[in-house]
């Protein structure tokens, strides 16, 4: 064959000149050569027949032969199968963090309570651990003074130094604001211990609210102290308790800035505010008037919240007292009956506050003096005025407790838009009352969306993870 | 082969169209470069059945990664690729597995009995090296470029050069022993 003469490399240059893959000098030694030696043209003739011939048989075999119609089907059939699986997993990524939130949910209203109920029943256990120890405190200051409890209204004062513990005072679930949980039994307000018929049964101290009424504060129950001195927990007040009305407000009122919790409504906050503030003025028109406030209780937790004030005033300014009360918004209700002991009351208060002043004088004037005789004196003297104090404050809760007296109680129920009393600033309340209830509700919405997505964060970025690993993946 | 015509989308957008999820698109490709898959695949298997099979199942095969084709514009390069793979597999699992024929051995045609019509070109054909055929059919029927051949079986240019002109001469030395032996 002639192309059998052609060296190998003039051969390979031909072969790619014929196939077009020569660059631009390999073409131009090409042409020189197939211009030079016919063989070459030959060659790329014959290339060329070879070429047609061959895709010629090779195509010709298969005319005619059509195999879409089983691709198409196929591909049809895996395209329906992906649309679905597309689906589905659109579907799951929607469904699986809602499964997640719901299974979430649902573990935390089954877990929350039992939590809950397991706290307070140790709580509860920690409370049942101080009533014996104050009532061992009242035992031992009845031996003191002649078998006598403490006076209702300051027992807690009396009991302290027998105590030396004023954390005892406090109830684990109790407002810690508050700073006392527990009353003592007014049945039995500086009662002899030898009157109490039965010791067993008698109610001594129980635990109270910030108004003094009993507080069923340990999953519907309480713990309350027995003049024996044991305690137990009950679930129902117990007959012939009669509610404390000495529970102070901690310093400042009723530190209603404190107290407010998130969970009151923006405008019951407004009404809570409004109604402490008639409190406080109603207690100053009392006192305007000449009288005194016997009890003034604010129960923030009804609806509406409500204020009630018991106070007395001369029986002669009672129609005064009432009209300017009733100026303030309060419904008041009179009693007059018997003897007017409210200026007996007055100068038994001022009694009380020179004999306090005098007994502190004194014993300042023991510790600073520096001879032994005088300072005995003194401190017999101060004791004396001690107990002229405690013989006033019983004159001061006989005539308290007296019912022959002018006695004026009024209700203050009226929801009133007044803005909020100074000191509230800071507090939610003052941010709800600054910006208005719209604000308050926002801020709500803000918190229950924070609340959601605190819920919503765990498995949305478990999902995430998912997503992203499974996306690393394929790629990889 | 394999050009469309100028009215019809280019192998690009039927790709794009395919990826989609437009089934259609994907069976203008499939009409499109049918022909010469199925030749290939005929001439690299030499069994027109199974060279139906591999080659539905290389375009099912390709429509499912389609979406890894990174150059649509090699649509065709790829698809052979597959084909390719395709073919080989099947040659694998086949037993026992085809004898390659050599062309030197061949038999004299003079010394051996012919009948008059002679072996058909493809049958002639089918008697080449599997490798010769591998290039010959990306050359001729596929329109792949050197380079293109060089990526596909992962050599380099200079050796596809090199066996591409081997193959050239086995073709002609194949077709000239046919001529000779017919006449």
């Amino acid at each position: 064959m002639a192309t059998k003469d052609l060296p190998e490399e003039v051969e390979f240059l031909l072969s790619a000149y014929a196939d077009g893959e020569c660059d631009a000098d390999e073409s131009a030694r090409a042409r020189t050569l197939l211009a030079e030696d016919p063989v070459g043209g030959e060659y790329l003739s014959r290339a060329q027949t070879d070429r047609d011939a061959y895709v010629r048989a090779v195509v010709n075999e298969v005319e005619g032969i059509d195999v879409s119609a089983g691709v198409m089907s196929a591909v049809r059939e895996h395209a329906a199968r992906s649309e679905r699986h597309r689906r589905e997993i659109r579907w799951r990524r929607v469904t699986a963090p809602l499964a997640a939130a719901a299974l979430l949910t649902l573990i935390a209203a089954i877990l929350f309570p039992v939590f809950g109920k397991s706290r307070e029943k140790a709580r509860q256990t920690s409370c049942l651990s101080n009533v014996p120890q104050i009532m061992t405190g009242m035992l031992a200051y009845a031996d003191d003074y002649d078998g006598c409890l403490p006076d209702a209204r300051d027992w807690q004062r009396r009991v302290q130094p027998y105590l030396k513990n004023e954390q005892i005072l406090e109830c684990p679930s109790g407002d810690p604001k508050m700073g006392r949980s527990y009353a003592m039994n007014r049945q039995w307000s500086g009662a002899k211990l030898g009157s109490i018929p039965d010791k067993g049964t008698a109610v001594i101290i129980y635990e109270a609210d910030d108004t003094g009424a009993p507080a069923l504060r340990h999953n519907g129950g309480m713990n309350v102290g027995f003049a024996d001195g044991h305690a137990k927990m009950v679930r129902e007040v117990p007959p012939g308790l009669v509610p404390s009305t000495s529970m102070k407000p901690p310093s400042g009122g009723y530190g209603l800035a404190e107290e407010l919790k998130l969970s009151y409504e923006a405008q019951s906050e407004v009404w809570v505010a409004s109604v402490h503030e008639a409190v406080l003025g109603a207690e100053q028109a009392v006192q305007d008037e000449g009288g005194f406030v016997l009890a003034s209780r604010l129960q923030a937790t009804a609806d509406p919240p409500k204020g009630e004030v018991v106070c007395r005033v001369p029986r002669e300014r009672v129609g005064d007292a009432v009209n300017a009360l009733g100026a303030l918004g309060w419904v008041a209700t009179r009693e007059i009956a018997g003897e007017d002991l409210t200026a007996r009351y007055l100068t038994a208060q001022r009694t009380l506050s020179t004999d306090q002043a005098r007994e502190e004088r004194l014993r300042e004037s023991a510790k600073a003096t520096k001879r032994p005789e005088q300072a005995s004196a003194d401190r017999v003297k101060a004791d004396e005025a001690r107990k002229a104090q405690d013989n006033t404050r019983g004159e001061l809760f006989n005539i308290a407790s007296a019912t022959e007296l002018a006695t004026v109680s009024a209700r203050f129920l009226q929801r009133s838009e007044a803005p909020l009393p100074k000191g509230l600033s800071g507090t939610w309340a003052g941010a709800a009352s600054a910006a208005g209830s719209s604000l308050g509700w926002l801020l709500q919405v803000c918190v229950w969306l924070l609340f959601f997505a605190w819920l919503w964060a765990p498995p949305l970025a478990i999902a995430w993870l998912v997503r992203r690993r499974c996306r690393t993946r394929r790629s990889g | 082969m394999g050009a469309g015509t100028a009215l019809a989308s280019s192998d690009p957008e039927l790709v794009r169209r395919a990826r989609a999820g437009d089934t259609a698109a994907f069976g203008e490709l499939v009409a499109r470069y049918q022909r010469s898959a199925l030749a290939t695949a005929r001439h690299l298997v030499g069994d027109i059945e199974a060279a139906k099979d591999a080659t539905q199942e290389a375009f099912i095969e390709a429509y499912r990664n389609l979406s890894s084709l990174d150059d649509p514009r090699r649509f065709s390069q790829w698809l052979y690729g597959i084909l390719r793979n395709r073919c080989r597999r099947y040659l694998r699992g086949r037993r026992p597995p085809p004898a390659e024929v050599d062309v030197d051995r061949i038999p004299d045609p003079a010394s051996t009995p012919v009948a008059d019509s002679g072996p058909s070109p493809i049958d002639l054909l089918d008697r080449l090296p599997s490798a010769t055929r591998e290039l010959l059919t990306a050359r001729y029927v596929h329109d792949m470029s050197y380079a293109e051949m060089a990526r596909a079986f992962g050599t380099t240019v200079g050796t596809v050069r090199v066996k591409c002109c081997h193959a050239r001469r086995e073709l002609r030395e194949a077709f000239a022993a046919a001529e000779g032996g017919a006449t």
